[in-house]
């Protein structure tokens, strides 16, 4: 291997990119999406159709903050004598969330003081999500932001697949923040390669690649080496604009990187047995669409979590989850961590075996 | 290897190449001396790129041997591959980049010296041009681009598939001088062809392929004179042209009756062309391959 080679090889496919523009479509998938998800969350919120129900445990005399709620129409509320009473309706499934207002907390406000609030959510459904989102902004709007409320949530239903725990609960920014930064690993994974391989194959200028000094190892290293630079660089891009750069980031880390290299492995795949781009950006689609749906339903439909069990992007979806939302320690994430390898080495055998076949040229 | 083959820069003994049932290459053997231009010819599909394809290592050989500058192409593709350059049939270049990071780009790969860039340009004459995109060049200055690409690494040896397939008559001519140039300097060059006037006017030693096999063999001038026959033509008073095989029986009866009858109006010879000899060969047109 010759690592000169490597690199001249990744700058150069990096320029190419550059200057056909094909970088900038998959930048811009990769902003798009959180603004989507933005948007399709506050289309749901202004929504006066929908209502979400909701609980609260007044401790003190709160009479305007519970009156000021109550007038919202977005929400449906009932009054609870306790938080234990709270957590159990939410588990049970008949509110999506609760607010603990501890005593004196209209007082604090109008003294001018940063009164704390605790927000009880079930960070594994959608609903709770918007609830948590919707009060945080009315909240605020309520005491001035001037004097912004400390507010703290805290999820009282485990996510599936996580390592389980009732620790500190997700913000949406955090729930959506693992699903976006998959759905960008997955998208600009699979298509990178095929984007720039099967070019390369369509005008033949692989073969006067492969026709210099340089090993097919090189050719293969120094374009797996620009999909997975692109694919992290999406993923930073994308955690920074979901403003979730929280939780255990080093693990995170990790995991986006090992998600790099194995979608980056299956668009290197596509590649090999894809002589047009057309062809690969077909084979690319047919095995994106059902992973990234499978991602965005799987944590709502009981069904799924079955096959959720042997898919590899839910075992990066929980290793992002723990490490982003739960700031989990990397000693609970060996078993996410040992199967995604696995199937990432699984993935690079199949590509040694087909490049032995197959060639990169033909 | 056999005695036919012993010696030379390229050294060729019964080289086969298989695709499934189809045998595209079948047992050629041939040599090439160092400094020729050596030429292949033959109509589309014949088996001349494959050839230069397994002379390349871009495709191993199904069975045979050959040597490229004294190194095996099933053991020593890599040093192989540093020693020539190539021009494809294909203008495969990458068309956003310009002139001068297509050129660098291949540069990197042989790690020659930085300055060869520029130098290999100027050298086809595309250094005014080298900072515009190839995908805005003419096919006539792509070629120049692919030709300056072959000798980044300064090679020994060249191989040239087609090298001015579908270029205008100018750059055409262009080109075949530079080859000859390059010939000149004591570059030994492969050049495959379907254009027999090419191969007729830079080769100095030819193998005639049809069918994966090589049907003959020798100088241009040596093929044309074993297997092509020059002609006489006459022309009457009234128009009409009458062609005979020159030195011919028919030839001397065909001049003195219209000598006699006072009707000759002009008389010329034509020399028999590469053409003649492949059709004389095969049956065969050498642009189509159509019987």
């Amino acid at each position: 291997m010759d690592i000169s080679k490597i690199f001249k090889i990744m700058i150069k496919d990096a320029k190419l990119s550059i200057k056909n523009m094909s970088l900038l479509i998959v930048v811009a998938i990769a902003i798009f999406l959180p603004v989507m998800m933005s948007f399709m969350m506050g289309s749901i919120t202004a929504s006066g159709n929908e209502t979400v129900s909701i609980g609260i445990y007044d401790r003190g005399d709160n009479r305007d903050y519970v009156e000021y709620l109550m007038s919202v129409p977005l929400y449906n509320v009932s009054i609870y004598g306790s938080t234990d009473q709270i957590n159990q309706s939410i588990r049970d499934g008949a509110i999506v969330g609760g607010i603990d207002v501890p005593a004196g907390f209209d007082s604090d406000i109008a003294a001018k003081n940063r009164p704390s609030l605790v927000l009880l959510t079930d960070s594994t459904n959608f609903k709770s999500l918007i609830f948590t989102e919707s009060c945080k902004e009315l909240t605020l709007r309520y005491a001035g932001l001037e004097y912004p409320v400390i507010l703290q949530t805290q999820s009282v239903v485990e996510v599936p697949g996580g390592s389980g725990g009732m620790g500190d609960a997700a913000s949406y920014s955090g729930f959506t923040a693992p699903t976006l930064l998959l759905i960008s690993i997955i998208i600009v994974g699979v298509s990178v390669l095929p984007a720039t391989l099967t070019t390369e194959k369509e005008k033949k200028t692989i073969t006067a690649l492969m026709a210099t000094p340089v090993t097919q190892m090189d050719v293969i290293m120094g374009k797996s080496l620009f999909g997975v630079f692109v694919t992290v660089l999406i993923s930073v891009i994308v955690l920074f604009l979901s403003n979730s750069i929280t939780g255990n980031l080093p693990l995170a880390a990790v995991f986006v990187l090992l998600g790099a290299v194995a979608f980056n492995g299956i668009g290197l795949l596509i590649s090999i047995y894809s002589n047009s781009y057309q062809t690969a950006s077909i084979i690319s689609s047919v095995i994106m669409t059902p992973l990234m749906l499978f991602t965005f339903l799987y944590t709502f439909i009981d069904e799924l979590k079955v096959v959720g069990s042997v898919l590899p992007n839910v075992y990066l979806m929980n290793g992002l989850n723990d490490a982003i939302v739960y700031n989990k320690d990397v000693s609970t994430q060996w078993v996410n961590l040992l199967v995604f390898t696995a199937i990432t080495v699984v993935i690079y055998a199949v590509i040694y075996v087909s490049l032995r076949r197959k060639g990169l040229a033909s | 290897m056999t005695s036919d083959t012993a010696g030379g820069e390229i050294v060729v003994d019964k080289l086969v190449k298989r695709f499934g049932s189809f045998t595209a290459v079948d047992g050629i053997s041939f040599t090439v001396e160092k400094g020729s231009i050596f030429g292949l010819l033959g109509p589309n599909g014949a088996g001349k790129s494959t050839t230069i394809k397994m002379l390349t290592c871009q495709e191993r050989p199904t069975s045979g041997r050959a040597s490229v500058g004294g190194l095996d192409i099933a053991r020593d593709a890599l040093k192989i591959k540093q020693k020539i350059g190539i021009v494809f049939e294909y203008q495969n270049l990458y068309d956003e980049l310009t002139a001068y990071e297509n050129i660098d780009f291949f540069r990197s790969m042989f790690n020659a010296d930085r300055a060869r860039t520029r130098e290999v340009l100027k050298l086809v004459g595309m250094e005014e041009h080298m900072k515009k995109a190839v995908g805005k060049f003419s096919k006539g200055m792509k070629q120049k681009v692919l030709i300056a690409r072959s000798l980044i690494n300064d090679p020994d040896i060249l191989f040239l598939d087609e090298p001015t397939s579908g270029l205008d008559p100018r750059s055409s001519l262009d080109i075949r001088h530079f080859i000859q140039r390059l010939s000149q300097e004591g570059k030994t060059i492969i050049l495959t062809t379907h254009n027999m006037e090419e191969a007729d006017f830079l080769c100095h030693d030819l193998a005639i392929v049809h069918k994966g096999k090589i049907i003959a063999r020798g100088t241009p001038k040596m093929l044309k004179k074993q297997y092509g026959q020059d002609v006489l033509k006459v022309e009457t008073k009234g128009g009409n042209v009458f062609e005979s095989p020159l030195n011919s029986r028919e030839c001397a009866e065909l001049f003195s009756r219209l000598s006699l009858a006072g009707e000759i109006f002009s008389v010329a010879s034509e020399e028999a062309t590469l053409e003649d000899v492949f059709i004389r060969l095969t049956g065969e047109q050498l642009t189509n391959g159509h019987q």
